[in-house]
C-alpha cells in the first residue's frame, strides 16, 4: 500500500518536473524582402529662373543670382519717441452761465515732438495707437471734440467725440479712448507750414444740450492727457540726421557644410558686391572686410582697391513705387584681385565688414531727405558668369540620424545589400562609401560601394551630357548586419571628380536621378 | 537536443493522454457506472492542428529550430487560399468529495477544479504566408492578400467549484476567470502590390490589435462554467448507452487597460526623397501616413469555451466492443464542428483501447488512438487524437492526452 503511494506521488512529480523543467529552443527563419529606400532627383533645371541659374542659347547654364547678404532694418532710422501730452483748456472770461449745447471752448494748440537731431516735416504711421484720457470738472455731462489738425487721413482730419460724465474741480468726470492712428500721415510744420516737428492738437468742448443751465469760472480746467506710444513710421520727410550702421556679419553657407576634401577649378568669374541705397538721404558706405573659411579653416580674404574706403552714395531718385535706389557697385572678375582663388576656396562661412553712414556731410539736402515704404539700405552680391566648374576629388560628406532597431529580438537584418541605380546626366562622376557610427558618432562598420557613378559625356552637337546608368552595390554582410544593431547614424561620402578640369561646361539637362533599395534578408526569432 | 525532444514528447503523452474518469472532456470519455467516492484527478491536453501547416514545418515551432528556405518554399507551396490553424493547451486538476450535502439528493456532493489553459487560433491567407516566412519576391507584379487575417491568443487560469452527481457523474461548477495574456489581430482588409522589381509598394490595410498590457499579473477578471451531463438513452437493446454534454468555459472576461491600435491606410511607397533623410522627418511622416492609433481600453472577451455532445462508453460494460461518436465546438470564428466517431474495445477487466477518426476543427481528417489501464484505486489513461501527425511529418497536426485518477 505504501509503496502505491509512492509510485503515485513520484509519477506525479515527475510530471510536474517535466512540465516546469522544458524549454524550447527558438524558432528561426529567414525571408527575403526588396524594399526602395531612397528614391529623388536632383535636377538643375530646378534651379533655373528662380534668380540662380539661367540657361544660354548653346544650353549651358550661365550663374545669374542675385543674393541678398544682409538688409538693414529702417525702422530704427527714424523713430517717433513714445509722447505724453497734458493740456489743460479753461474759458477766456471769469465766469459764466452755460446754457445746454453751447459750446465754450474751441482752442488750437502745438506740441513738440522730442526729437534729437532730426527735423521732421511729415511721416505717415504705419502702425501705432493714440491714448486720450479727458477730465471734465463741471458737473453737467460734457461734450467733447477731439481733432489733430494735421493728422489725416484719406483726406480726412483725425478728429473723435467723446461725451464725459460731470464731476467736480476736485474729482472731475473722466473718459479715456484709445484709436487707430495707422495709415494717418502727420504734417509736422505746424500752423503756419514753416516749422518742423510740431503736433497740432485741438479741443472743442459743449455743454450737455440735454443737460441743465450751469455755472462755470475760469478756474474750472478742462485736461487733456494724449498718449503716443510704440508709433513705426513708413514714410518720412525732413533731416534724418546723421546716422551710421556698421557691423561685422558671419553668414554660414550650411550646403557646403558638407564639403570635406578636394577642390575645383571655376573660370570666367564675373561677380558684384552692391551697397544699395533706397532712401533719398546722401550717403557714404564702407567695405572693410569680405573672408571666406572653408572646412579646413583655410581663411581667403577677397582683395579690391577701393576695400576699407569710404566711398559716395547718392540718394535714391524718384519716389513712392518709382523710387530708383543708388548703388555703389564694387566689381570683380578674373582679372581683378583674388576671387578665383576666394571661390575656389569653397568656404563655408564668410565675414563681412561694412560701414553706411547717412548723411556724412550734415543737413546738404535743406530738410529733404525722404524715406519711403519700399525705401532699402542693404548689400547684395550679383553674379552674371558660366557655369564652369571642375571637381577634383571634391569631397562631400553627410551623416543622417537613422536607428535601424535591427536589435530587435523578433526581426532583424541577417544579410544583404542595398543597391543604387543611378542615371547621371552631370559631367561628374563619384566614388560613395556608407559609414555605419554608433550614438557617440564613432564609425562601426566601413561599407564600400562595388561600382561608381560615371561622369556624362557631351553629345556631338555640344549642346547636352548623354545620360549615363550605372548601379552600385553595398554588401551588408553578417558583421555589418551585426553593427546595424548599434547604429544610430549614416555617414554617406562621396567623392566628385569631373571629366574635365578646365571649362567644365554643365549644361541644363543635368540631372542625377537616383534609386537607392534594399535587398535583404530579414531574420526571424520566436 | 535528443534528450530534450525526448522530454518534450514524454510531456506531451504526459500531459495529454486521458483516463476514465467522468469530466474529462477528449476522446474517448469513459463512464464510469460506480459510486464514486473521493477523488483527485489531473487532466491535460495539448494539440496543435492545422489545414495547411505540415508538421515537419511546424515541429520547429514546437521543438524550436531553424526552418530553411527549402521547408519555407515548400510550406508555402502547400497552403491554400484560406487556412486555419489553432493549438491549445490545457492542463487541470479536481477534486470530488463524497460527502453528501443535501438529504433529498443523497448522491449530490462538491466539487471544486482548478485549470490553467492557453489557446490560439487563426486564419491566413497564402499570400500571409509567403509574406511572413518567404518575403516579398514571389509577388513582384503581383498584389499580396492580407484581408480575412485574424488570430487570438488567450492565457488563462480557471479557480471554482460546484456539485457532482457521484451516481451519474455528472457536474456542474462555476468558475473564476484569471487572463494572464491576451491578444487579438484582425486584418479587415488589406493588400501590399509590389511592382515588376520591388520599387514600388501600394499598401493598403484596415485593421485592429489588442494586447492586454496591464502591469497587473492578472490581466482582467472573468466567470464560466464548467459542466458534464450524462443522459442514458436505451432505443433497443442493440443500441443504448449514455449520452454526455460536456461544456468547459463557457463564459467570458473583461480585458482591463488593454493596448488598442487601429491602421487605416492606403499607401503608396517608392522610397523617401532626399529631403526627407536630410530633415530627419521621413520615417515619422511615413508612420503618421499609415494613420495608426493606439489608445488605452478595456473590452469584453468571449472565452474559448469548449463543448461536446456524443455518446460515450461504459468501463463497466459487458459488451467487449462499443461505438462512441459526437461533435465538439470551441466558441470562436475560426475552429469548425469537428464530428468523431470510433470504436472501444475492453479485452479485459482492466485494460481496454480503441481508435476513432475525426473530421473538423482547425484541420481536417484526423486518426486517434487510445489506451486505458485502471486498477481498485488508479485510472491511467494515453492517447492521442492525432495518430499519424506522431508519427509523420506530413501530417497537419499533433496531439497527447494525459488523465490521471486516484480514488481515496
Amino acid at each position: 500500500m505504501k509503496n502505491n503511494m509512492n509510485i503515485k506521488i513520484y509519477l506525479l512529480a515527475a510530471i510536474f518536473i517535466f512540465a516546469v523543467g522544458c524549454r524550447k529552443d527558438k524558432t528561426n527563419w529567414t525571408s527575403d524582402w526588396v524594399i526602395p529606400i531612397v528614391n529623388d532627383s536632383l535636377l538643375v533645371k530646378d534651379y533655373v529662373n528662380d534668380s540662380t541659374l539661367s540657361v544660354n542659347p548653346d544650353q549651358s547654364l550661365q550663374v545669374l543670382m542675385e543674393r541678398e547678404l544682409f538688409n538693414i532694418d529702417l525702422t530704427e532710422l527714424i523713430k517717433i519717441p513714445d509722447t505724453t501730452i497734458e493740456q489743460s483748456f479753461s474759458i477766456l472770461f471769469p465766469a459764466a452761465e452755460l446754457v445746454p449745447g453751447y459750446t465754450f471752448i474751441d482752442q488750437i494748440k502745438e506740441n513738440n515732438f522730442s526729437f534729437q537731431d532730426v527735423t521732421l516735416k511729415e511721416a505717415r504711421i504705419k502702425k501705432g495707437q493714440i491714448q486720450i484720457q479727458i477730465e471734465n470738472p463741471i458737473p453737467t455731462k460734457g461734450v467733447f471734440t477731439i481733432s489733430l489738425p494735421g493728422v489725416v487721413k484719406n483726406g480726412q482730419v483725425f478728429s473723435h467725440t467723446q461725451t464725459v460724465d460731470g464731476g467736480t474741480t476736485a474729482d472731475p468726470g473722466v473718459g479715456n479712448l484709445i484709436l487707430d492712428l495707422s495709415g494717418h500721415t502727420i504734417d509736422m510744420r505746424g500752423k503756419n507750414g514753416d516749422l518742423y516737428n510740431l503736433l497740432q492738437s485741438k479741443m472743442t468742448v459743449k455743454s450737455d444740450p440735454e443737460g441743465p443751465t450751469v455755472s462755470i469760472t475760469n478756474q474750472d480746467k478742462f485736461k487733456v492727457k494724449v498718449k503716443l506710444e510704440k508709433l513705426l513710421i513708413d514714410y518720412a520727410k525732413g533731416y534724418f540726421g546723421n546716422i551710421l550702421f556698421s557691423d561685422t556679419l558671419t553668414v554660414n553657407l550650411s550646403e557646403l557644410n558638407s564639403i570635406v576634401g578636394g577642390a575645383i577649378n571655376v573660370d570666367s568669374l564675373n561677380l558684384d558686391l552692391v551697397v544699395v541705397n533706397g532712401i533719398k538721404a546722401r550717403a557714404q558706405g564702407r567695405i572693410s572686410l569680405f573672408e571666406s573659411t572653408n572646412y579646413n579653416n583655410t581663411t581667403v580674404g577677397l582683395n579690391h582697391p577701393y576695400f576699407g574706403q569710404a566711398l559716395n552714395l547718392n540718394p535714391a531718385q524718384d519716389e513712392w513705387q518709382w523710387l530708383r535706389p543708388s548703388e555703389l557697385i564694387f566689381a570683380f572678375n578674373n582679372n581683378s584681385g583674388n576671387l578665383k582663388s576666394f571661390i575656389e576656396n569653397l568656404g563655408n562661412t564668410y565675414r563681412v565688414g561694412y560701414s553706411i553712414e547717412i548723411n556724412p556731410y550734415g543737413n546738404t539736402s535743406n530738410g529733404n531727405d525722404v524715406l519711403y515704404p519700399n525705401s532699402e539700405l542693404k548689400v547684395m552680391l550679383k553674379s552674371d558668369f558660366p557655369m564652369l566648374v571642375g571637381a577634383d576629388g571634391l569631397t562631400l560628406q553627410d551623416t543622417f540620424a537613422i536607428d535601424f532597431k535591427n536589435d530587435n529580438k523578433l526581426l532583424r537584418v541577417e544579410a544583404g545589400k542595398l543597391i543604387l541605380k543611378t542615371t547621371n546626366t552631370f559631367p561628374y562622376g563619384a566614388e560613395v562609401k556608407l559609414f555605419l557610427l554608433n550614438e557617440n558618432k564613432e564609425v562601426l562598420k566601413e561599407i564600400a560601394a562595388i561600382g561608381q557613378v560615371s561622369p556624362a559625356l557631351t553629345n556631338a552637337s555640344l549642346s547636352a551630357h548623354l545620360p549615363i546608368e550605372n548601379s552600385m552595390e553595398f554588401l551588408v554582410d553578417e558583421e555589418s548586419a551585426e553593427a546595424l544593431k548599434e547604429t544610430k547614424y549614416v555617414m554617406v561620402r562621396a567623392k566628385f571628380s569631373s571629366t574635365l578640369l578646365n571649362n567644365n561646361v554643365i549644361y541644363s539637362n543635368a540631372a542625377l536621378k537616383l534609386l537607392l533599395s534594399g535587398q535583404l534578408k530579414l531574420k526571424a526569432s520566436i | 537536443m535528443i534528450f530534450y525532444r525526448i522530454k518534450i514528447t514524454v510531456l506531451f503523452v504526459a500531459i495529454f493522454a486521458q483516463g476514465n474518469v467522468q469530466g474529462q472532456d477528449l476522446l474517448p470519455v469513459l463512464y464510469d457506472t460506480t459510486l464514486a467516492n473521493h477523488q483527485v484527478s489531473i487532466v491535460g491536453n495539448v494539440f496543435q492542428h492545422s489545414t495547411g501547416l505540415n508538421n515537419n514545418f511546424s515541429r520547429k515551432f514546437i521543438f524550436g529550430g531553424e526552418i530553411n528556405d527549402e521547408l519555407s518554399q515548400k510550406t508555402f507551396g502547400n497552403q491554400n487560399d484560406y487556412n486555419r490553424v489553432g493549438f491549445a493547451v490545457h492542463a487541470g486538476a479536481e477534486y470530488r468529495a463524497s460527502h453528501k450535502i443535501f438529504d433529498s439528493k443523497p448522491n449530490w456532493s462538491w466539487m471544486i477544479n482548478v485549470a490553467n489553459e492557453m489557446h490560439f487560433s487563426g486564419e491566413y491567407s497564402d499570400d500571409f504566408f509567403g509574406l511572413m516566412f518567404v518575403g516579398n519576391t514571389p509577388f513582384f507584379g503581383n498584389n499580396a492578400s492580407l484581408a480575412n487575417v485574424s488570430g487570438r491568443f488567450d492565457h488563462f487560469l480557471s479557480i471554482g467549484g460546484g456539485i457532482h452527481d457521484r451516481k451519474t457523474k455528472s457536474f456542474l461548477t462555476l468558475n473564476m476567470i484569471l487572463p494572464q495574456q491576451f491578444f487579438q489581430m484582425n486584418i479587415n482588409r488589406g493588400g501590399m502590390t509590389f511592382s515588376e522589381i520591388g520599387d514600388q509598394v501600394d499598401l493598403r490595410i484596415e485593421g485592429e490589435a489588442m494586447i492586454a498590457n496591464s502591469h497587473a499579473y492578472f490581466k482582467g477578471l472573468g466567470a464560466a462554467l464548467n459542466f458534464g451531463f450524462n443522459i442514458p438513452f436505451n432505443t433497443s437493446d442493440a443500441f443504448n448507452g449514455i449520452i454526455n454534454i460536456t461544456g468547459r468555459n463557457i463564459g467570458a472576461y473583461q480585458v482591463h487597460n488593454a493596448d488598442f491600435i487601429t491602421v487605416d491606410a492606403e499607401q503608396s511607397f517608392s522610397g523617401f526623397a532626399l529631403n526627407d533623410l536630410l530633415n530627419n522627418d521621413g520615417l515619422s511622416s511615413f508612420k503618421d501616413s499609415l494613420n495608426i492609433s493606439e489608445t488605452s481600453r478595456s473590452g469584453f472577451k468571449v472565452l474559448p469555451g469548449f463543448l461536446q455532445v456524443g455518446k460515450i462508453v461504459t468501463t463497466n460494460s459487458t459488451k467487449v466492443l462499443q461505438s462512441f461518436f459526437g461533435v465538439r465546438m470551441y466558441t470562436n470564428s475560426v475552429y469548425r464542428p469537428l464530428v468523431y466517431a470510433g470504436i472501444h474495445y475492453q479485452p479485459l477487466e482492466r485494460f481496454s483501447f480503441g481508435a476513432q477518426g475525426s473530421f473538423g476543427g482547425y484541420g481536417n481528417f484526423r486518426l486517434g488512438f487510445y489506451a486505458n489501464y485502471n486498477t481498485e484505486k488508479i485510472l491511467i489513461g494515453l492517447g492521442t487524437e492525432d495518430l499519424l501527425g506522431a508519427i509523420s511529418g506530413n501530417q497537419y497536426g499533433h496531439s497527447a492526452i494525459i488523465r490521471l485518477a486516484w480514488k481515496i
